[in-house]
């Protein structure tokens, strides 16, 4: 029959053990975890920021409601744009310069409606007009134009006296007639 | 004793005499220690037996037990320390992931608004734009017939934008040109084609373009 001898671990291969253990598990836990939470915390960050502004937009709302509630009301109130659909509303400017040319006896010889440009959400509408008057006729002619409502400006106008320097018995003219028109509210 | 190796422990039992050795097993059995093997061994006036005896106390195993929880308790402590952050975080993130899907059609239908919004307030900014084209063409030709004098009258009166050409007669062409650069609404004009006279009627004719100041 034979002894046995158990002899314990020395003290300093024992901390080397472990020291080496806590750089394995540094190396194979810590700095993966660490780049995980890293990512997560970001991931977190860019959310809550994505949350937080769509709660501002939310927050909003009411006053985005009413801000819309007074513009509508003011241009519509203003009456300074035609706000029907955009062949009512050429039908429409055609018919007012009619009325407003046979109202001063303008003798309008032609006119003609040229293409419309886009001026953000709304359309300008053209039209171009040739005729005659009298001069005091002409002069309120363009005073009704300028003052009606919707707005109607004159652009590019042509006008030509034709008589004589000791009084103008007549003017010729052209000119482009513009106004804003905007979809219904 | 002779050595140990696990629980097991090698005694040398000298026991005299030998009719003891049932009474020394039952008495070691009692105090934990079972024998599992024995080996008798004659001596000249001893009978020497030799065998191993396991350890077998419940004393110890409850402790090694003990131990073994503890280590289990202190392990899953290490791991929840460790992992609990991350399962927070996990809780959190998905808490706002609700949130998100949550909020997102409202918030994309205020936003809709909110252009709809700034598209109005452009339409108001056209149409203020579009009301202050100023001067009109009666304010120009009111500044026009107000400036110029008796002696001059106008044969063509053309505005484009803001550019407004004048071709007409006057008594003195010069003083018609100077007449409109002093004007508040006009910058100075250009002649587009020298002043001529016309020596019969004792007039002078001009062609002259001068902007429109908005």
């Amino acid at each position: 029959m034979t002894s046995l001898s158990v002899k314990p671990m020395s003290p300093g291969k024992a901390w080397l053990i472990l020291i080496g253990l806590l750089l394995v598990l540094a190396c194979a836990i810590y700095w993966p975890l660490n780049d995980f939470r890293r990512q997560q915390l970001q991931s977190e960050a860019n959310l809550e920021r994505l949350v937080s502004k769509k709660r501002n937009i939310i927050a909003s709302n009411k006053q985005i409601l009413s801000n819309i509630a007074v513009l509508k009301k003011q241009i519509s109130q203003s009456k300074l744009i035609e706000l029907s659909s955009s062949s009512l509303a050429i039908n429409q400017f055609q018919s007012t310069v009619r009325e407003i040319s046979a109202r001063h006896l303008i003798s309008l010889t032609q006119m003609q409606i040229l293409n419309p440009k886009e001026r953000g959400s709304l359309n300008q509408l053209f039209i171009s007009i040739e005729g005659y008057s009298s001069l005091p006729q002409f002069y309120q002619f363009l005073i009704e134009l300028e003052n009606h409502k919707p707005l109607i400006r004159v652009t590019n106008a042509n006008i030509i006296p034709t008589g004589n320097n000791k009084g103008l018995a007549k003017l010729n003219f052209n000119f482009t007639l513009t106004m804003l028109n905007g979809a219904p509210q | 004793m002779l050595g140990s190796e696990g629980t097991h422990v090698n005694l040398l039992v000298y026991v005299v005499p030998k009719k003891k050795l049932t009474a020394i097993c039952e008495t070691a059995t009692k105090a934990g220690l079972k024998p599992q093997r024995f080996v008798a061994e004659n001596t000249d006036n001893l009978a020497e037996y030799g065998g191993t005896f396991m350890l077998e106390s419940f004393a110890s195993d409850k402790q090694s037990r003990l131990r073994i929880l503890a280590a289990m308790l202190v392990l899953t402590l290490f791991v929840t320390a460790l992992v609990s952050p991350f399962i927070e975080r996990h809780w959190s993130y998905g808490k706002l992931l609700a949130e998100n899907k949550r909020i997102t059609p409202l918030s994309e239908h205020i936003h809709k608004r909110n252009q709809n919004f700034r598209l109005h307030e452009e339409q108001v900014k056209t149409i203020n734009e579009f009301s202050r084209q100023q001067p009109t063409v009666v304010a120009i030709l009111d500044e026009v017939s107000k400036i110029l004098p008796d002696t001059a009258w106008i044969r063509r009166f053309h505005l484009k934008d803001n550019e407004l050409v004048l071709q007409g007669f006057a008594s003195n062409a010069s003083d018609v040109v100077a007449i409109l650069g002093n004007s508040e609404m006009f910058e100075p004009p250009s002649l587009r084609s020298p002043i001529t006279r016309e020596p019969q009627k004792n007039i002078e004719r001009f062609n002259l373009v001068v902007r429109v100041r908005f």
